[in-house]
């Protein structure tokens, strides 16, 4: 399933966030959102999802315009994990879980035996089975975070965004998450992340777009995104970029630029 | 797949189905004994006050109501015209109530709002008031029921807009809110009661105002029956909703639910339901916050279980809160509202604690 944004212009509280963007969500790839803080990448993951309406332009899946989609109809399509889980529902993980399947439910209907095992199946995805008793308040933040995913992949849609999904893990839980992405991209969902660390963005991401000042600055594979110069003018820093052991650009920051920003040098870049 | 792994998933499994299966039978546990308790306090109330009259002339007369053959049984009147029709309406108002409240904290994501506490009794109690004061009831009784919604719909507004435009639903923005309505309901009551020219319907408007069940009749029951069982049915049809409102509303809207649709169905509901009540009962504070927390507490935040609990609950704490007003020590009459705030305001006091608490762990 294809995730197409066209021409999106974005405010919130009368404030543009978002000019002018085009993106596509490809099924079977990770497309990473990079950028600094502010430059408006969960903007973006969210009009994608559908959760705001933009001021100007449209989002598309497989064809069928977001806003003219049902509620039901664009979550059996789209699914998201918000940044912030912290949330303190007192359910236990797999009731947390068996919430995703909200959108393939008829209103007032019981939960068929499937739902449940669709639910259970996407706790043990994300390596959770044995939390699925636990109550949610009493998991960790990373904890949380996985169920949450789980919850995300248990609604079964053809495309997954998620906004930093990572932040809150550590590096084995990391690389959980990461794992998942790339089976259920495999499997042919198109999948979004908004990430901060660019090493993780470069490695894990089949493609990146750059955002800067709530315009798309650069997109393509990690090889021909992370380079100094965008470095440079979009973070406002000095850093070499190598090849890791895998072969992926790496990234060492050297220092900070003290001087403002060269106005052209943006422009360039866009 | 090593053997070793498969015995640990079926282990694992099956442990996963055991504990499920337990947490199932002690919710629905927990709900029938809630049934029981509050089918034994309804009886119990029928029992008790100035007159005492024993449990097997209680079943004797229901027995006699219910086939409709209203002959002499000793104290056979008390039960059928003052408790019966009391003691209904005290469970109907109690099950409402805590239905609100525990809606109204979905809706607020905020464990501290309450129809009493958020000023939405308030709102319908002016509106319910102007009615009584200005004699606007001479069109038909429903105009009372009819302007206590308005009240309180015009209350559920003004919140939801603030709380919009502060971008800000912390308890403690509602609670301040809750304070000015308060007051300013408080003084627009006042002033129409102060402006009535009968000191008869003056003083009825005051008692009632404290929440009270006392003259409650079957004629009170049969206004405000229909709005408020259908407001409670209606929110109970819709604990999926409010179960992935607890989740946030980006990720209620995520998953498929259309968070302002349900917002604006919960704002009518809860306002149906608050302004129903309060029209024949005038403002009972704390039912809304007290029954929906303690059920919390036993069955965990999932609306499929919370909200017949509290309404079972809030029943029964109505019922048991008359009862208890009727037997006042002293001889006389307490109002109603008076044995629930005498209750309610410590675990009020609790909660905020306890929310304080949270916060201050989550910072």
């Amino acid at each position: 399933m294809s995730l197409v944004a066209r021409d999106l212009d974005v405010e919130l509280d009368r404030r543009r966030v978002l000019s002018g963007v085009s993106l596509d969500v490809h099924p079977g790839e990770v497309l990473g959102l990079i950028g600094p803080n502010g430059a408006g990448k969960s903007t973006l993951l969210r009009a994608l999802g559908g959760l705001l309406r933009p001021a100007a332009g449209e989002v598309a899946v497989d064809g069928s315009r977001l806003a003219s989609l049902r509620p039901r109809e664009r979550a059996a399509r789209v699914a998201y994990v918000a940044q912030d889980t912290a949330a303190a529902a007192d359910v236990t993980a797999i009731e947390l879980v068996l919430m995703g399947r909200y959108a393939h439910r008829r209103r007032l209907s019981r939960s068929p035996g499937s739902d449940e095992e669709i639910a259970r199946h996407a706790l043990d995805a994300v390596g959770s089975a044995h939390l699925a008793e636990r109550a949610v308040p009493s998991l960790s933040g990373g904890e949380r975070q996985l169920v949450q995913i789980a919850r995300a992949l248990a609604q079964r849609a053809g495309v997954l965004l998620l906004d930093e999904p990572t932040s809150a893990l550590d590096v084995h839980h990391q690389l959980r998450v990461f794992e998942i992405l790339r089976t259920r991209a495999d499997a042919g969902v198109g999948v979004a992340v908004v990430l901060h660390d660019l090493n993780d963005a470069s490695r894990y991401c089949d493609r990146l777009a750059v955002l800067h000042a709530g315009r798309l600055v650069a997109h393509g594979p990690p090889q021909n995104v992370i380079t100094p110069e965008l470095i440079a003018a979009v973070y406002r820093i000095d850093a070499t970029v190598d090849a890791d052991v895998f072969g992926y650009p790496h990234i060492h920051p050297i220092a900070q630029h003290r001087a403002p920003r060269p106005a052209a040098l943006t422009e360039r870049i866009a | 797949m090593l053997v070793a792994d498969i015995v640990s998933e079926v282990s694992r499994s099956a442990r996963d189905d055991g504990a499920r299966t337990a947490r199932r039978r002690r919710r629905t546990g927990i709900l029938f004994a809630l049934a029981g308790l509050t089918a034994v306090v309804f009886v119990v109330s029928l029992c008790l006050g100035p007159v005492p009259i024993p449990p097997g002339d209680v079943g004797a007369v229901l027995a006699r109501a219910l086939g409709g053959d209203s002959g002499e049984v000793e104290n056979g009147l008390v039960i059928t015209q003052l408790r019966l029709p009391r003691a209904l309406l005290a469970l109907l108002a109690g099950a409402g109530l805590a239905v609100a409240g525990a809606a109204m904290q979905a809706f607020f994501r905020n464990p501290l709002a309450e129809p009493g506490v958020t000023g939405v009794a308030s709102g319908a109690a002016v509106g319910a008031v102007a009615v009584i004061v200005l004699g606007a009831g001479a069109i038909g009784a429903w105009t009372l029921p009819a302007a206590a919604f308005l009240g309180a719909v015009t209350v559920l507004v003004v919140i939801q807009l603030v709380v919009l435009a502060a971008r800000d639903r912390s308890p403690v923005t509602v609670l301040l809110l809750g304070i000015a309505l308060n007051a300013f309901c408080g003084a627009v009551t006042g002033a129409i009661v102060a402006n009535a020219d009968d000191s008869q319907t003056v003083r009825g408007a005051l008692f009632w105002l404290q929440g009270d069940l006392t003259s409650a009749s079957w004629e009170d029951l049969a206004l405000v029956a229909a709005p408020a069982v259908i407001g409670i049915v209606c929110v109970c049809g819709m604990v999926r909703e409010l179960n992935a409102l607890l989740l946030g509303d980006e990720t209620a809207e995520s998953m498929g639910v259309s968070v302002a649709r349900i917002r604006l169905a919960l704002l009518v509901l809860t306002s149906v339901i608050v302004g129903s009540v309060v029209a024949v009962t005038g403002v009972i504070g704390f039912v809304g916050l007290v029954a929906p927390h303690t059920v919390r507490l036993l069955l965990g935040s999932d609306h499929r279980f919370l909200l017949p609990g509290a309404a079972m609950l809030g029943g029964l704490f109505l019922v048991a809160a008359d009862t208890v007003a009727r037997l006042a020590p002293g001889g006389g009459s307490w109002q109603t509202g008076i044995v629930t705030a005498l209750v309610g305001a410590p675990v009020f006091v609790v909660l905020v604690l306890r929310t304080r608490d949270i916060a201050r762990r989550a910072a």
